[in-house]
């Protein structure tokens, strides 16, 4: 076929522009445009002298200001290590991850090049098809204590033995509680309970002040009422599922105890409050303001009241999470941040190396409590240095030993407010396979417990357990 | 073939006779109207793009699968697991309870408000404005209000009953009154459009009529039954089925009110189709779930045009 000038004169245009918008696409999606600037994955931290960009989400937003002027604080420290590594950080206001938002992220495949994800979605983050296996990046080398991490942590990181998250939060839940309203009701604020039946004789007395003060308050909508389900059904030493995974197995003695125990609370004892909480946030307004007695919850909920609502740092004390008999088990959760696929060797490293310079380096980052009671110190917003938590290392290793004398040393909240939390460390479990739907589906169990006089609590939990079933089946 | 052109482009207004050529009749018949057609072209992309694309997209999903980033196609497999869900049928239930109860005050309540606002003489954009306040309040924002006045334990709503020494109610915390709360927000929050297109079908009334009417000795309601209502049946059966499409995919009340709670009982088809979609991570029975919904709201619509249809040949 012969072409006549001007058809070849825009066929060599058209292959001119496919080249280089090959080029130009093939440089957008690797960071850099030769092998040297990308770097190798050689499971050594990154150069100090690479050039390279990279992008991160969660950053605190305007609603934290002390957080917010921390972390500026270590982008200027981090860019003193690696001088050539550009941060862009994306701040959040309230929650940082709203599962709703998230998933459309996942579908959208717009996630930051480390990206926030809960242990709760790690399913969810997985299907996505977006985390990259960062297994030959990380090491004690790279991130420093990262064989000396609790199991509970890394089965929470890993998949099949493959690395694909680093941890920046793990807590176990615990029983927080308003000690002044202990102390208004007779009860001891160094004694919290540690069984289910001295909680409910505890919010009963506490209810009994009257003035709108309610004894304790639980969840039951927003996914939060199944999560909080499973927290008080691992307490019992329940299961959420068979050990096979394939079955729901929380339709048990324990699961209908939880259920049973939380609908006497509500309409025998009327120690919980008449308003359902469906979200969230929601249960934090009445904590703030002195109007609820007890509330499961993880260490960083007295730092989210004190920080973000302005509530009275002294007010709180934590508890171990009460069980059949004494301290029961508890439901590990957290925070990670996976990282991106289709990004460069020297992008990842750099991830990793501000991932564990921010959240994972004892003096550094959220562990600089020295600069942060500076920063208190001249701060007209309240700041809370802090509340211990297990983090993720073992109790034995260097890392928390570090932080804990930190603390000692630079907190500002009364520590030994949490003695009973710290002091009687509990069983993590895990949360189950596909969490968030299971946690969904018993949101419906609680809001029966909590909102229905006659509710019919066998039939609800079998109804759960049947549309878990087949949750679990489609898996 | 030999065809007339009795419609030249303006300024030729000779009346021409030719065998034209399939093509060349396109490419004028597009010149002549080259304007019309370019914002036509704007429309179409719009509609396609927003629209079209995303029921076939939708349509094709619900066949579909993602699993690990990697699509397969699974047949009707979608379709059976929202049959299966034991929230299936009881969200239809909700839905249809929610869209009848709506349907009687959303229809009733704005056509009333209407008539009332009709009969003044004065200060009726006053009112009309006063109706429509709720309409441009951002709907979350508003319906949000509703939170705190029907809050069982320190709601305005129960402090004014409790004032006025009638029974409290638990609104939004109990199964048996929560989705009637949620059509007392619905109506409220949307009164004002539906009141504003009566008010306006209403004008329209030639008032001669019911002079004739008044005159025959025909009281109100008569009147309102004879004049208004003949007059207004148009406008009064496409809100109708504007009104019905508009409550069966209701989502924003009991996303914010109610989670679906309390034990599911405002759980309708399109907050069970979102939390597949963002609560579930999973798009495709979500999508499935629309497709049902759309096959629903399509059937009840031609429907409604047939009914019209042979209402109007009668």
């Amino acid at each position: 076929m012969m072409l006549n000038r001007s058809s070849r004169m825009a066929a060599l245009a058209l292959a001119a522009g496919l080249l280089l918008s090959t080029a130009a696409c093939s440089s957008d999606s690797s960071g850099n445009s030769n092998d040297a600037a990308a770097g190798v994955a050689d499971g050594k931290p990154l150069d100090p002298n690479a050039t390279v960009t990279i992008s991160i989400d969660c950053a605190p937003g305007a609603d934290q200001a002390a957080g917010k002027a921390n972390y500026a604080d270590d982008l200027a420290l981090f860019k003193t290590k690696y001088p050539n590594v550009t941060i862009n950080a994306k701040p959040y206001v309230g929650q940082c991850e709203v599962p709703a938002q998230q998933t459309a992220q996942y579908k959208a495949h717009d996630e930051t090049g480390a990206f926030h994800a809960y242990f709760t979605d790690r399913d969810a983050t997985l299907n996505s098809g977006d985390a990259q296996d960062i297994t030959k990046y990380v090491n004690d080398e790279t991130l420093p204590g990262f064989s000396s991490m609790l199991p509970s942590v890394k089965d929470n990181m890993t998949v099949d033995g493959k690395v694909y998250a680093l941890p920046i939060n793990y807590y176990t839940t615990g029983l927080i509680y308003n000690r002044e309203l202990f102390k208004q009701a007779g009860l001891d604020p160094d004694k919290p309970p540690t069984t289910w039946d001295e909680l409910q004789a505890a919010a009963k007395k506490i209810s009994a002040l009257g003035n709108g003060i309610t004894g304790y308050q639980d969840y039951s909508g927003g996914n939060t009422g199944g999560w909080h389900f499973t927290s008080e059904l691992y307490s019992l030493g329940g299961k959420m599922v068979t050990d096979d995974g394939k079955k729901a197995a929380f339709n048990s003695p324990e699961g209908k105890q939880v259920l049973k125990r939380l609908h006497d609370m509500r309409f025998t004892d009327q120690s919980i409050s008449a308003t359902p909480i469906t979200q969230w946030a929601d249960a934090f307004p009445p904590l703030a303001t002195g109007k609820v007695g007890m509330f499961l919850g993880a260490p960083d909920v007295i730092k989210h009241l004190i920080e973000v609502l302005g509530a009275d740092a002294k007010a709180y004390g934590l508890g171990p999470m009460p069980g059949a008999t004494g301290p029961g088990n508890s439901l590990g959760g957290g925070d990670l941040y996976y990282i991106k696929k289709g990004q460069t060797p020297n992008q990842i490293k750099a991830e990793i190396a501000w991932i564990n310079f921010q959240y994972q380096t004892p003096d550094a980052g959220q562990f600089n409590f020295a600069r942060a009671k500076t920063l208190a110190g001249s701060s007209k917003d309240p700041v809370a240095i802090a509340v211990p938590q297990p983090y993720f290392w073992s109790a034995e290793s260097p890392q928390i030993k570090a932080i804990t004398e930190s603390l000692k040393t630079n907190g500002n909240l009364p520590l030994s407010n949490y003695d009973p939390y710290v002091k009687n460390p509990t069983k993590s479990i895990t949360e189950p396979p596909a969490a968030q739907q299971l946690y969904k589906i018993l949101d419906t169990a609680m809001s029966a417990a909590l909102t229905d006089p006659n509710a019919n609590l066998d039939s609800v939990l079998a109804t759960a357990e049947s549309q878990a079933n087949q949750i679990l089946a489609n898996q | 073939m030999t065809t007339t052109l009795t419609r030249g482009r303006p300024g030729a207004d000779t009346v021409r006779t030719r065998t034209p050529r399939r093509g060349g009749h396109l490419r004028r018949a597009l010149a002549r109207n080259l304007r019309a057609h370019a914002f036509l072209i704007g429309a179409l992309l719009c509609f396609a793009l927003f629209t079209w694309y995303p029921m076939v997209r939708e349509i094709v999903m619900s066949f579909q699968k993602v699993r690990y980033g990697e699509t397969h196609w699974v047949g009707f497999d979608n379709f059976r697991q929202i049959f299966a869900d034991p929230e299936f049928w009881p969200a239809w239930r909700n839905t249809l309870e929610f869209t009848g109860i709506a349907l009687f005050f959303g229809f009733v309540a704005p056509f009333l408000t209407a008539l009332v606002i009709n009969e003044f003489r004065h200060a009726q954009s006053y009112l009309r404005i006063l109706v429509y306040l709720p309409v441009m309040l951002p709907p979350v924002a508003g319906i949000l209000l509703f939170k705190y006045f029907m809050d069982p334990g320190y709601g305005l709503f129960n402090q004014i009953l409790d004032f006025l020494h009638l029974p409290t109610s638990s609104w939004l915390a109990s199964q048996d009154t929560a989705m009637f709360s949620l059509v007392i927000v619905s109506t409220w929050a949307n009164m004002g459009s539906a009141t504003l297109v009566y008010l306006a079908a209403l004008q329209s009334i030639p008032g001669e009529l019911y002079e004739a009417a008044e005159l025959d000795g025909a009281g109100l309601l008569r009147r309102v039954w004879h004049v208004t209502v003949p007059q207004t049946r148009l406008i009064l059966s496409l809100m109708l089925m504007l009104q019905v499409v508009a409550t069966m995919q209701m989502f924003t009340e009991s996303f914010v009110l109610t989670g679906g709670g309390p034990q599911g009982s405002t759980t309708t088809v399109v907050y069970m189709l979102y939390n597949y979609a963002f609560n579930f991570d999973k798009f495709n029975t979500a999508a499935a779930l629309g497709v049902v919904l759309l096959l629903v709201l399509g059937a009840f619509s031609a429907l409604y045009l047939w009914l019209e249809r042979r209402g109007g040949e009668e």
